[in-house]
């Protein structure tokens, strides 16, 4: 049987250690909330029950990989609001995006709120997010993650992404957008393309869109963040190249310290603008996570 | 608070949720809810009950565990060990309550 992934062959380095790594679960990432815990002591909680807990870098002193904990949703830790499941990668978008304290900013499709709750986090619990999302029954869920993880400076909105009330100007946005979800596949029984081709033609619409809207909000001098779970050119550079022939936009380096690749500046027939090789692909193989794309954006100057 | 630029911005959209959630109405009483509790219950200088992980299951299962009888009556904060705190108890007749979510919390490890 073909691999789900073998499309992608001509462009992921080591393929045979990619499809590997596809195979194999991910790990059990936590990211400890400082907002309601110090570190230390959420590490001292869980040694005492046995629980062993692994930084995962020097440079990240709140992301964690648990191990031999397969729900870490029954732990009186996430209860408290003290540590937030959340994917190493998915993580690295807050950081990447990097908002101050005191700013505004947007989450163009918030739900289920790991990355909100990490920015207020970034941001001391001051200034304001917009934790946008469209599906109400993916609202109530966003607002138990907010308030578990003791948020006070968001506010949650119901908005299509793509027409998001243009009145308003963010110093920082991030448009997570909907994707094909391919990077979050890993140890399925049976891999499946998430949706077919036409599917995936209105989903790059979707995201098209939304990444115009977002950067048609931004501050004159704001930073947003394109990011998808997806392996898919289509879903990735294709659509910020769309952003750079719409839109006067500049793309700023992606730096995690992480084993990433850059973004394509072609693929098969398709050629994308050069200054994308400054985004961010994330494989399971290089980093035990799931599979991530980023890429940092600005108006030019 | 009200002259904040923030929430001038914020007041144009239209909200589906704001901020933390402090209090709640229960009957004809005002309560804390228990989120706000464990941001700023670390803050408090009395009405602390300290708990071990044995006297917060005892709770959690229905017991009422004896307190300060000096205290007089109404909530306190329930604070356990290597947790810091978890929530609310309600102290009537010498003796405290639950006010945790017991659904939610008594079946996880603690």
């Amino acid at each position: 049987m073909d691999f789900v992934f073998d499309e992608y062959m001509d462009f992921i380095p080591d393929f045979s250690f990619f499809e590997q790594a596809v195979h194999r679960p991910p790990p059990v990432h936590v990211r400890i909330n400082r907002l309601k815990a110090r570190p230390e002591d959420v590490l001292s909680s869980l040694s005492s029950r046995g629980i062993k807990a692994s930084q995962v870098s020097e440079r990240y002193g709140s992301f964690y990989v648990l191990e031999g904990v397969s729900h870490p949703g029954n732990l009186p830790e996430y209860h408290l609001g003290c540590i937030h499941p959340q994917a190493l990668t998915s993580c690295l978008a807050a950081v990447v995006l990097n908002p101050s304290p005191g700013s505004r900013v947007l989450d163009m499709c918030a739900a289920p709120g790991g990355k909100t709750a990490h920015i207020s986090e970034l941001m001391q619990n001051r200034g304001l997010v917009v934790a946008n999302e469209l599906v109400p029954a993916r609202q109530s869920p966003l607002g138990h993650t907010l308030t578990r993880l003791g948020i006070m400076n968001a506010v949650v909105t119901g908005y299509q992404a793509q027409e998001f009330p243009m009145r308003n100007r963010f110093d920082f946005i991030l448009a997570d957008v909907p994707c094909s979800g391919e990077g979050g596949l890993r140890a399925e029984k049976e891999h499946k393309k998430p949706s077919g081709r036409r599917g995936r033609m209105i989903l790059q619409e979707l995201q098209k869109r939304i990444l115009l809207r977002g950067f048609d909000m931004l501050a004159d001098r704001g930073i947003m963040l394109y990011s998808t779970c997806t392996y898919n050119p289509d879903e990735n550079e294709a659509v910020v190249q769309y952003l750079l022939e719409q839109r006067d936009a500049e793309l700023l380096p992606v730096q995690t310290g992480f084993n990433q690749e850059p973004g394509l500046s072609s693929r098969k027939k398709e050629h994308y603008d050069s200054r994308l090789t400054a985004a961010a692909r994330f494989y399971p193989h290089r980093v035990d996570s799931v599979g991530f794309f980023m890429a940092r954006i600005r108006r030019r100057r | 608070m009200s002259k904040s630029a923030h929430l001038e911005q914020a007041v144009r959209l239209k909200a589906v949720q704001a901020g933390l959630k402090a209090f709640e109405r229960v009957g004809s009483f005002i309560k804390p809810t228990t989120r706000f509790i464990q941001v700023f219950g670390g803050l408090a200088t009395r009405m602390i009950l300290e708990l071990d992980r044995i006297a917060l299951q005892r709770l959690l299962s229905g017991e009422r565990i004896p307190a300060d009888p000096g205290w007089g009556q109404g909530y306190v904060i329930l604070a356990v060990s290597d947790y810091g705190v978890v929530g609310l108890g309600l102290l009537v007749g010498g003796e405290v309550r639950s006010q945790l979510r017991a659904r939610e919390i008594a079946g996880l490890d603690w």
